[in-house]
């Protein structure tokens, strides 16, 4: 029984995430860094007044963080094969 | 049959409108229940319901429906302890909760029809602000159990090692971005999974009626989107399991977090 489950295992890790999966999960990565930079951004202008330089600086530094995201996501899903 | 009646009939839109069943207006704020509030009550009742049912018997040798149960008890418990280790189990009723809340929600999004108020199928995982509530609720409890758990070790979240000096205060401004980035990838996945793959086959589904209407050989051609539609139904409900599956794992990899900050 355990044999048999631990195979089972084995073939569904092989099959891995399917390329839609994965491309929705990088793009969403990546476009929720983004966002939350030029939110922060924005909302750093309009509490001290840094217009436009929060948005900008926000944007940038947001892509930055978006660009971390798609790199940890892409570690965790190599991992993931490579692993099981 | 040609002009608005068949573009009122196939508006892919339409199954994502909110009706009131009945009004209720608190201190000028409109608090109404909807078919959403109907629908995430339904898929509340019919989850508890059925748990309930399948354990009923309590049977040393399960039956059909309580093995079915242990299943799905043994398959959240078993996310929790790859992803969090055992320390993670307490949060066990919690993941098991909007697992089987969200799973029950995108199921039940699956049925066309349902005897519902405003009679059209409807999935509440389908908007931004159910989805979004739903990843704050996890957001702040990270939040919350870190910064009680660990105190000010939590921000150690935001510090990676390895890292010289004159760059740190960069690295820090992009992983606290990061860390904000979360929630907001948590609800728009599911969202745009369900909005995307709902519209979908609301599109070919329109497709059958425009190209019957249109008569003569149309009429034959209709038939190759009813074969589209038929493999969409079967693609949906596997993205409908997929998706929950997917919130339930990246709540269990952000508790980890909460749980054991520094080490990623």
């Amino acid at each position: 029984m355990n044999a048999k489950l631990e195979a089972r295992r084995e073939k569904e890790a092989e099959r891995g995430p399917t390329g839609w999966g994965l491309g929705l999960r990088y793009g969403s990565e990546f476009a929720g860094g983004v966002l939350a930079g030029a939110g922060l951004g924005y909302l750093a202008d309009w509490a001290f007044g840094w217009s436009p330089w929060g948005l900008l600086v926000g944007v940038i530094l947001g892509f930055a963080a978006g660009t971390l995201n798609v790199v940890r996501a892409a570690q965790s899903v190599n991992n993931q094969d490579g692993a099981d | 049959m040609k002009g608005p009646g068949v573009a009122e009939a196939t508006n892919p839109i339409k199954q994502f409108e909110i009706h009131e069943v009945f009004e209720l207006v608190v201190g000028g704020v409109n608090l109404s229940f909807t078919n959403s509030s109907y629908f995430m009550m339904v898929a509340t009742v019919m989850v508890s319901g059925l748990l309930a049912l399948a354990m009923s018997k309590r049977a040393l040798v399960p039956g059909r429906a309580q093995s079915v149960a242990e299943l799905l008890y043994e398959f959240v418990a078993g996310m929790i302890r790859d992803t969090a280790g055992d320390e993670g189990l307490k949060f066990f009723p919690f993941v098991f909760t909007l697992f089987a809340f969200i799973l029950m929600g995108n199921m039940l999004g699956m049925l066309p029809y349902f005897p519902a108020p405003g009679f059209h199928g409807f999935t509440f995982t389908s908007h931004i602000i159910v989805t979004f509530a739903l990843s704050m609720i996890v957001i702040s409890i990270v939040v919350g159990y870190g910064l009680i758990k660990n105190g000010l070790g939590f921000f150690k979240l935001f510090v990676p090692s390895g890292v010289p000096a004159a760059i740190m205060p960069f690295v820090i401004l992009i992983e606290i971005i990061s860390f904000i980035s979360r929630p907001v990838t948590l609800c728009v996945r599911l969202f745009a999974n369900m909005l995307a793959g709902h519209i979908l086959l609301k599109v070919f589904a329109g497709f059958i009626i425009m190209l019957g209407a249109a008569g003569g050989i149309y009429t034959a051609v209709g038939v190759l989107p009813f074969f589209m539609v038929v493999a969409l139904t079967a693609l949906e409900f596997l993205v409908a399991f997929l998706q929950a599956y997917v919130f339930a794992i990246l709540t269990c990899i952000y508790l980890g977090d909460a749980l054991h900050p520094g080490h990623h």
